[in-house]
């Protein structure tokens, strides 16, 4: 059986660090060729709004956008 | 069953010495991330690692720690190997 | 002159707690505010020395501490470096290690007292 890794996000992108590592797990995870998920729930899918202006911490829609762009499979 | 925990929360936390103590019971591996990586400076258990970006980014060399030192690339390997993951801490 | 007290409990990146004490703290000084920065508990690892951000994203705070130390006062808790494994020489130039005492005065005297 193909192994998949699924991360569980449910926190806002620029109040905790989860946002980060959730997306260098991710990115190592399709470097691998391993089929990822990311499930975001409650503040988790702040994430995925678009129009954010952050700085100073790791920009959270561009850098899973990016990672969508090379198969990562993510469910609101 | 191999298990590992993952643990982000600062070791003066009550997360923290929750997530560890479970995890030591449970005789899982624990991989330190985000602010729990502070801890490895003082612990040195068998089946702890630690995560390399998350110490370097707050200041601490890999000298500083007896955990074993690992990137993303490992982690998502211990993460496929693992029978379960536990990172709700 | 104005003056403003941040407290900063929490250690950086984790959470934004430390980021934004920071930015405030500087925040005010460019205001011609009198401001100080107190960091305790785990606040003190913010003035680690070594902060390497890298290409993480994240801007270093060790740094930004370093350099806005030119304009306001940073002081870290000696008995929480202690209780945290790190002395003096642990910390980024510019922050001041305190026994209580400007806590004290600090906390008596600021106009406005803020903690993350």
């Amino acid at each position: 059986m193909a192994k998949t890794i699924t991360l569980f996000l449910n926190t806002s992108p620029y109040s905790h660090e989860n946002t980060y590592t959730a997306l260098k797990i991710a990115e190592a995870a399709l470097d691998k060729g391993i089929e990822t998920h990311v499930v975001a729930s409650a503040d988790g899918v702040y994430n995925f709004l678009n129009g954010q202006k952050g700085s100073g911490l790791p920009h959270a829609s561009k850098g899973f956008q990016s990672l969508m762009d090379k198969g990562l499979k993510v469910d609101l | 069953m191999k298990t590992l925990f993952l643990i982000s929360s600062a070791p003066d936390t009550t997360e923290f010495r929750t997530a560890y103590r479970t995890a030591r019971e449970m005789h899982a591996d624990v991989c330190l991330l985000q602010s729990a990586v502070y801890a490895s400076r003082g612990l040195d258990d068998k089946g702890l690692f630690v995560m390399s970006d998350d110490m370097h980014l707050r200041g601490i060399g890999d000298d500083e720690t007896n955990a074993t030192v690992v990137d993303y690339n490992r982690l998502v390997d211990m993460l496929t190997e693992a029978d379960k993951v536990i990172g709700i801490f | 002159m104005d003056s403003l007290l941040v407290i900063l409990r929490n250690p950086p990146y984790g959470t934004v707690n430390a980021a934004e004490a920071v930015r405030h703290a500087g925040g005010a000084s460019g205001f011609d505010y009198k401001s100080i920065l107190y960091l305790i508990d785990a606040g003190v690892f913010t003035a680690k020395k070594g902060q390497d951000a890298a290409d993480t994203g994240f801007s270093g705070l060790g740094e930004s501490l370093e350099l806005l130390s030119d304009e306001m006062e940073v002081y870290v808790c000696q008995k929480s470096l202690k209780e945290h494994g790190l002395c003096e020489d642990d910390l980024v130039e510019g922050v001041t290690a305190d026994d209580g005492t400007m806590l004290d005065h600090a906390l008596k005297s600021a106009q406005t007292v803020m903690i993350y």
